[in-house]
């Protein structure tokens, strides 16, 4: 197999990047930026804590993983043979770190000096997995701890809980780390099986934004990287039905205000995922924005406050229009979002404003060309989603009004909704 | 592409700082308005910004306020209000592209400091007063955010114990007061005390990012000169924290499953600009990276823990450790929390971790450049401590420090006071 290359344009902003596909399998994304001082640069796997049952073409049968282990994976695979890959990077001064998502493992590195050293270290250690019993047993502690932190936290036990209700089986609905009783089924074997299925640099990208020379990047990558065979991945999703499973979750913790998240369950989009998600923030911000006579009466009245938001979640199997924040009646929100949902499907979106909007998002698509942390992001995120480029501010200029009124149509069904509440705890005991 | 740096007084006691450079899509306009933290204004200047941003005299609905702020590419308002030392800091702040990302080549940064001044300077005003339906919104939810910082048990934490270490002085009051100052707040009071505000508070103006600095200066000028007149500005300062004779330790319990651990530590008066670099320095191999005393020791050799680190007041002169771990493993990890401090005073400091920690806060403040609101920040505290120094200066200081200076500082640092937050006793 032979490296291609190909040079795209971020064109509003006037922008370049490569896509290059190396002979080793290996997708990876450029975008020098020499006038900014450092480079940020993202190895990342499309591979998260729902990929929970896979084979690859060259398996006989599906293996079943623990809740949580993309996660842990994350965590182990810092610690190499030789040393712990933070202590490898002590030596550049680069900023290391790395994160798990529902969808993918992504390790990254901030630096303004020593960039190739760096990205040397970073491809190094995330192609030599080395696990054994004792740093599994040794881990467990550590997650242990990074789980009881998140079952104090109301923003993140009111969210998963959104996605219990809203998923009979999905595994989005498993929470991210899995739990102290999931993670403790976790083998050095079972590192290796999962690691040697996803880790494989075709299901992987390199994205690199900021002050380098895109060769330096080749060069290391023809160096370290060894050909991985392209072997198909085969995830497999139960079977989700359209409606929701619960309507309400509530849970106790000791806070002051309760917490809500309201969602309503969408079909998934099979392709042009980001551009999806796209029309949803477009189409919330139409209805239920701070420019909205909604928002403007619903925060009057104190039924909700600053801290409303929304959100759309999207990825492989999922997608999700969500409303939240904290306010004194959660269930007062939720039949006010559903009348004004009832409201617009009669009376329609209005057309006048479809142009203030795509300002808007015109901007913020401009803003977010404003960090090389940003457009590495934003890049790996493209590949991921959509496996072709992903100009945000050409895509918003294309959308269309009578694209927004068709898709609202079909979403925002109350029926498929549900709301997660966090409350402040009744009693002594409280905890659940 | 280097960042300008120019800041110059345009009124008296009012600043105007540009931070700009052209490699940024857009830029981001602030009022500061600094004024000594007390018990007496805190919560009426806590509430000041959330009147404040929701419209003004020329723009009062605040549907129609955030359709001409779509309308400019979704410029950004916001208003917040934070502790700085022994002061306290009220923003109002604007962002907005650059005008040459616009479609029609509007001048929307032009129209954003225009937008901003009025929001500080000329508010909605109803029968003399801010509109009293506004005022008594806002100050519920102050209210409400006050009530809600029980709800981040870590930072919870980490404000008991510096409201134990510094119990009587302005450095423990919280920036938006307490439940009874922001609960007996009054309409007529909140108005006097922006006017106050105005006549009185050091007032920095900051524009950072891309785009006409000097036609967003003139703006800022030709508004604050004709609205305001000003009385002797207040002049920004912080006591130091004075070390204790005796530890104190509070423990409390609540509803919660992990435990946290904060430890206040005072801390010597470094007399020079380099002293108090040697002792950020001493801070960071302590525990401010990831391959610092504290995370390699009480998190990957103990494994207590999921997050222990250190961090540094440079202005107050203290330090804090934060932990969350199990109630058992309390005294443990405080013991080796200490043992790695005793390990550091006494120079026992590998040539790795002394060059590491180097290389990393120069990769921090180099990096510091490539951030709007890193830039924003990092000027703003530098301007606030009155020492105003570039981050390629402050590389020059940390690089020149040597094993000597940071022992040194180390040994300034002094365990002052422990507070340990536990799960209710049925647990």
């Amino acid at each position: 197999m032979k490296t291609v290359k190909e040079e795209l344009l971020f064109s509003k902003v006037d922008k370049k990047y490569l896509r290059i596909k190396h002979k080793s399998g290996l997708t990876i994304l450029l975008c020098p930026m020499s006038e900014y001082n450092s480079v940020y640069a993202l190895f990342g796997t499309k591979y998260g804590s729902i990929n929970t049952k896979f084979k690859t073409s060259a398996d006989d049968d599906f293996t079943c993983v623990p809740d949580g282990i993309a996660h842990f994976l994350e965590h182990k695979l810092f610690e190499g043979e030789v040393e712990d890959a933070f202590v490898s990077y002590s030596r550049t001064g680069a900023n290391a770190n790395a994160y798990t998502s529902f969808d993918r493992t992504c390790y990254l590195f901030s630096a303004s000096e020593k960039f190739e050293e760096s990205l040397e270290i970073l491809l190094n250690f995330v192609t030599h997995p080395y696990f054994t019993k004792e740093t599994v047993d040794k881990e467990q502690g550590i997650i242990g701890q990074e789980i009881k932190m998140y079952e104090d936290n109301p923003s993140w036990c009111v969210f998963l809980n959104l996605l219990k209700c809203l998923y009979w089986q999905h595994p989005v609905r498993i929470d991210i780390a899995g739990s102290v009783e999931s993670i403790s089924e976790i083998t050095p074997e079972l590192l290796y099986k999962t690691y040697n299925t996803f880790y494989n640099l075709n299901n992987m990208v390199l994205s690199v934004a900021g002050n380098f020379e895109p060769d330096s990047v080749l060069k290391l990558c023809d160096k370290l990287l060894k050909q991985s065979e392209n072997v198909e991945i085969e995830n497999v999703f139960p079977d989700e039905p359209s409606d929701v499973y619960l309507k309400k979750l509530e849970k106790e913790l000791d806070i002051s205000m309760p917490y809500f998240e309201i969602g309503f369950k969408e079909t998934p989009d099979k392709q042009n995922i980001l551009r999806g998600q796209l029309l949803n923030e477009m189409l919330i911000e139409m209805i239920f924005g701070e420019s909205t006579d909604f928002y403007k009466k619903n925060y009057d009245e104190g039924i909700i406050n600053s801290t409303f938001g929304t959100e759309v979640m999207a990825g492989d199997g999922y997608l999700i229009n969500i409303f939240g924040g904290e306010s004194e009646d959660p269930e007062k929100v939720y039949d006010v979002i559903c009348e004004e949902i009832d409201r617009v499907k009669k009376e329609g979106l209005c057309e006048e404003r479809f142009e203030e909007i795509r300002r808007q998002f015109y901007g913020k698509g401009v803003f977010s060309f404003n960090s090389v942390e940003g457009i590495a992001t934003a890049m790996l995120s493209a590949h991921f989603a959509e496996k072709n480029e992903f100009d945000v501010l050409s895509v918003t200029e294309g959308i269309t009004f009578n694209e927004l009124c068709e898709r609202f149509e079909e979403q925002f069904v109350s029926e498929r909704s549900s709301i997660s509440v966090v409350v402040p705890t009744k009693t002594e005991k409280g905890q659940d | 592409m280097a960042t300008e740096f120019k800041r110059q007084q345009i009124l008296d006691g009012i600043y105007f700082t540009e931070v700009k450079n052209d490699k940024f899509t857009s830029n981001r306009i602030s009022v500061n308005l600094v004024a000594p933290l007390s018990l007496d204004t805190a919560s009426a200047y806590a509430l000041l910004p959330l009147i404040l941003k929701k419209g003004y005299r020329e723009c009062p609905d605040f549907s129609s306020f955030n359709r001409a702020l779509n309308m400019l590419y979704g410029a950004a308002v916001d208003g917040d209000v934070k502790t700085f030392g022994d002061c306290q800091i009220i923003t109002l702040s604007i962002a907005t592209i650059n005008d040459k990302y616009t479609i029609d080549n509007e001048e929307v940064s032009l129209e954003a400091a225009k937008i901003l001044s009025s929001l500080v300077l000329d508010p909605v005003i109803e029968n003399g007063f801010f509109k009293e339906s506004v005022f008594e919104t806002e100050k519920q939810f102050l209210i409400d955010s006050i009530k809600a910082e029980l709800n981040d048990k870590g930072s919870l934490a980490l404000s008991k114990c510096k409201q134990i270490m510094c119990s009587g002085e302005p450095y423990s009051i919280s920036c938006h007061g307490t439940l009874e100052t922001a609960e007996s707040l009054s309409l007529t009071d909140v108005f006097d005390h922006y006017n106050t505000l105005l006549q009185t508070a050091h007032i920095e103006i900051m524009f950072a990012g891309s785009g006409n600095a000097d036609a967003v200066r003139e703006v800022m000028f030709s508004s604050f000169s004709s609205c305001i007149e000003r009385e002797k500005p207040f002049e920004i300062k912080t006591k130091i924290k004075k070390p204790s004779d005796q530890i104190k330790r509070v423990t409390e319990r609540y509803s919660i499953v992990q435990s946290k651990l904060s430890m206040g530590f005072s801390v010597e008066n470094p007399e020079s600009e380099k002293e108090k670099h040697a002792l950020r320095y001493a801070v960071a191999l302590l525990g401010g990276t990831p391959f610092s005393k504290l995370f390699l020791n009480v998190r990957e050799k103990l494994s207590l823990c999921y997050y222990c680190s250190a961090s540094f007041d440079s202005i107050k002169n203290v330090m804090f450790v934060n932990s969350g771990v199990e109630e058992k493993n309390k005294n443990k990890a405080e013991e080796e929390i200490l043992n790695q401090l005793s390990i550091l005073k006494s120079g026992d400091i590998s040539d790795d971790e002394f060059l590491n920690t180097k290389k990393l806060l120069n990769n921090v403040l180099t990096s510091t450049e490539d951030s709007i609101s890193k830039l924003e920040r990092y000027f703003l505290a530098r301007i606030f401590s009155g020492e105003i120094i570039t981050p390629e200066k402050e590389l020059e200081i940390i690089n020149s420090l040597t094993r000597e200076d940071i022992i040194t500082a180390a040994n300034k640092i002094k365990l002052d006071t422990v507070y340990f937050m536990a799960p209710k006793e049925e647990e």
